[in-house]
């Protein structure tokens, strides 16, 4: 590589940021596409791969689980769900929050654990 | 502004020592992004990406396979201090992002937020694909539109950091030795 003086931004600069908002405009459209308003949301726990749980975010429940020599507590309570406990040295599922609307995930990823709300307006896939 | 410099006629000695402090100077910034606290409204797992800055500037001055060098040490840090899983996650977000910014860098049409903002995308989105493949499922993908949105803003602030911190880091080179 030659020697060059560095500028701090160029046109190609604004390209690829406008592209990336782009995409990100694009794939909100796809996936809140339909958002409906409240309706039966299920929060869905998926254990390395497969589904393991299934809470109505309606029904106040809590659930424990290991895997992969992790323990995860989570719970469904007054509309939401979330991971209230976790065993992981990260704790990034546990600061992910409470879950509310379809699309909203929490993943313990040293567990493989992923924990997503879904709903009766989320298309699971979209083809034209 | 002063020039980043590929060096090629150094010593392996002098050029093994020079990589060496990056590569300390990477896994240090990689700590100190891993002290800051979650804030709330950010993603979960979005991480400011401050080693970027390092293998940025080494992609520039010592070339691709040096800087591609720096990230692996960098992960194997994080295989020391955060286990497995991260080291995974580093490891992609890290290699992916060196080659993509060694690219921009060297079509010669970015700046460096571009270079930057492109170091970010694709770290990020290297770690959103190795978490779908190893939480065996894609339900995460509507995490993907904050994540972009979180990348141009960290991609700029590394950038930006790396346009201030220029001087500095030549001032290092320089130290080690004429071109």
């Amino acid at each position: 590589m030659k020697a060059r003086a560095w500028k701090l931004l160029r046109p190609a600069d604004v390209v690829l940021i406008a592209a990336a908002l782009a995409a990100a405009a694009v794939l909100c459209y796809l996936f809140f596409f339909s958002e409906n308003g409240p309706g039966e949301y299920v929060a869905v726990v998926t254990v390395e791969g497969e589904e393991y749980a299934r809470l109505p975010l309606s029904q106040n429940q809590t659930i424990e689980l290991e895997s992969r020599g992790v323990a995860l507590t989570v719970e469904s309570k007054d509309g939401t769900a979330a991971v209230v406990y976790a065993g992981c040295p990260d704790q990034i599922c546990v600061h992910a929050g409470r879950l509310s609307w379809p699309g909203d995930s929490a993943v313990c990823l040293p567990a493989r654990v992923a924990l997503t709300i879904e709903g009766e307006g989320m298309p699971d896939a979209v083809t034209y | 502004m002063p020039l980043p410099i590929e060096h090629t006629e150094w010593p392996a000695a002098r050029r093994t020592a020079f990589l060496g402090l990056l590569t300390a100077q990477a896994v240090a910034l990689s700590a100190l992004e891993s002290m800051l606290p979650a804030l709330p409204f950010l993603p979960p797992g979005g991480k400011a990406g401050f080693s970027n800055i390092i293998t940025m500037y080494a992609a520039s001055s010592a070339g691709l396979p040096a800087a591609l060098t720096i990230a692996f040490l960098k992960s194997l840090f994080v295989l020391l201090t955060r286990g497995g899983t991260a080291f995974l996650m580093s490891l992609a977000g890290g290699v992916v992002s060196t080659l993509l910014m060694a690219l921009l860098l060297k079509s010669g049409r970015f700046g460096l937020i571009g270079v930057g903002v492109g170091g970010a995308l694709g770290h990020n989105l290297a770690q959103f694909f190795v978490a779908v493949w190893l939480t065996g499922t894609p339900a995460i993908a509507a995490y993907l539109p904050v994540l972009l949105l979180f990348s141009l803003f960290s991609g700029t602030v590394t950038g930006f950091l790396l346009y201030l911190l220029l001087p500095a880091l030549l001032r290092q080179e320089r130290a080690f030795g004429p071109n």
